[in-house]
């Protein structure tokens, strides 16, 4: 019962903070440039300078953007497109799964050959070249949610596996729920590694990811630029790790 | 029969993954599929092969560190903390890694006197040179693949320990499992890895090629690299057996 009530608190506190990122306030605020005390350089946080932050508890980036406000509006999507993927994959892997404990050699056959073959691209390369591709050489990027559908189909080898040799489907669906929160904290850094390097959300548009493009140059000058995005993804992958080990392993 | 079994299943999922590959190649265009003969071709299979031994070095000597590593971390943390070996993997396994790497790769360009502009492979590298940049970006590859390898070696003593199965006589096959089922995670990793230290690897022929959308080049190194995962895998179902496997007959 305490497990249950523990899981329903973490998945409220993700809806909400999921819904403050929505807000429309948040939105316009993030892309902000603060005109009036921006100089060229990164404001530092209030808590190394006070009289510099100028308001800014966390300092700007390197264009003058508050960077407390960002990291808020990058949550939507930085965890939204990997929580996307992980539900994806949880569907993806019970209907390949339940096709492939069904009767007759060859569909189970032919849905096994064809999830080891995905499982055996190595998703980063996989989604760099598929987003190329699609947009014809350009650095663009492909939406949220197909790369979010690629992700949870190359992941989806092991958890196929373990709903395919579960006794029922009550067992199935267990496993691939514990299966597919555990993936999620591979996709958040997975998807934020494709930020990173440009193929995943583009800025403006804040991501942790894509927040921290700029972070070789920046570290040295203005660390905060590159540390509170990296803490927000450990902080979200950190989190979400320990409720599954705490609740669902 | 197991080998039977396992070489039918080499066979149609290679078929499986050609297919995704020819499916992949579609995306800009149907005219596109002409390239898919090229990858076969000295311009694209030749550097794919002459990258490749560099990149597998990367992925061998960071594997056999972080095995090492792994294990007497497990066995210290038996010894003395039982929680640290696990907290150290679940900590190392939410570290962004690509942030990690170029964290590391500044400490070492302070410490080890990178050069930028001077990447390994260029003409001017010599052996010590090659040695301390492998050192780096091998460094990083290991603390990615370290708890993955905890996890697996506090597995194995816990079933040991049980006195299920013999720790020394499936340590070696475990290992090979564990290797070929992490190894499409360890490529993607290798690839950041090149990318971040100029590691003259497949993953930076890869990134260098995407711009210009020769096709080929892509699509021939996605291919290449998904059949060596393939290859792999089917090494080690048909040579090592799998510890759990063991740990039923015992």
């Amino acid at each position: 019962m305490a497990k249950r009530a523990g899981l329903a608190i973490m998945f409220v506190m993700l809806a909400v903070v999921l819904v403050l990122s929505y807000s429309p306030q948040i939105e316009s605020a993030a892309n902000a440039i603060d005109q009036a005390n921006w100089q060229g350089y990164p404001i530092p946080p209030c808590f190394i300078d006070a009289k510099m932050c100028a308001g800014h508890v966390l300092g700007t980036d390197e264009n003058g953007r508050d960077m407390l406000v960002r990291l808020v509006a990058a949550v939507r999507l930085s965890l939204g497109v990997p929580l996307l993927a992980a539900i994806l994959e949880l569907i993806f892997s019970l209907a390949f799964g339940i096709l492939a404990r069904r009767e007759g050699l060859f569909a189970k056959f032919i849905t096994m050959r064809l999830v080891d073959a995905l499982s055996c691209f190595p998703a980063w390369p996989f989604i760099l070249v598929v987003t190329v591709f699609a947009s014809s050489g350009q650095r663009a990027s492909l939406a949220p949610a197909v790369i979010a559908a690629i992700t949870a189909l190359l992941f989806s080898h092991p958890v196929t596996q373990e709903v395919a040799a579960s006794r029922n489907v009550r067992d199935a669906g267990r496993v691939a729920l514990n299966a597919s929160s555990r993936d999620w904290v591979r996709i958040l850094l997975l998807i934020a590694t494709l930020d990173y390097f440009g193929f995943g959300i583009q800025p403006p548009t804040p991501s942790w990811g894509n927040m921290l493009a700029n972070m070789q140059s920046q570290m040295t000058i203005a660390w905060w630029v590159a540390a509170f995005p990296a803490a927000c993804l450990f902080g979200a992958a950190l989190a979400i790790e320990v409720t599954r080990r705490r609740f669902l392993a | 029969m197991r080998w039977r079994a396992a070489l039918l299943g080499l066979v149609t999922t290679a078929i499986a993954v050609v297919l995704i590959v020819l499916a992949v190649l579609c995306i800009p265009g149907l005219s596109y599929l002409a390239a898919f003969p090229h990858i076969f071709t000295g311009k694209v299979i030749g550097p794919i092969l002459e990258r490749l031994p560099y990149t597998l070095e990367l992925i061998g000597v960071s594997f056999l560190v972080a095995s090492v590593l792994a294990f007497g971390c497990v066995q210290f943390s038996i010894r003395t903390l039982k929680p640290l070996a696990t907290f150290l993997a679940v900590v190392l396994r939410c570290v962004p890694f690509f942030w990690l790497a170029m964290v590391l790769q500044l400490v070492f360009a302070i410490l080890g006197g990178f050069q930028a502009g001077k990447t390994s492979g260029s003409d001017r590298f010599d052996l010590v040179d090659h040695l301390r940049y492998l050192a780096g970006a091998s460094g990083a590859l290991t603390l990615f693949q370290l708890p993955s390898l905890i996890e697996y070696f506090n597995k194995r003593l816990a079933v040991c320990a049980k006195g299920r199965n013999n720790f020394a006589a499936s340590i070696l096959s475990g290992l090979a499992v564990q290797f070929a089922e992490n190894l499409p995670d360890v490529i993607t990793a290798t690839i950041i890895t090149e990318l971040v230290f100029a590691w003259p690897g497949v993953g930076r022929l890869l990134y260098s090629g995407d711009g210009n959308l020769s096709a080929s080049l892509p699509t021939g190194i996605l291919l290449f690299l998904a059949l060596l995962v393939l290859a792999v895998r089917f090494v080690t179902e048909a040579f090592a057996r799998s510890p759990d496997e063991g740990a039923s007959d015992g």
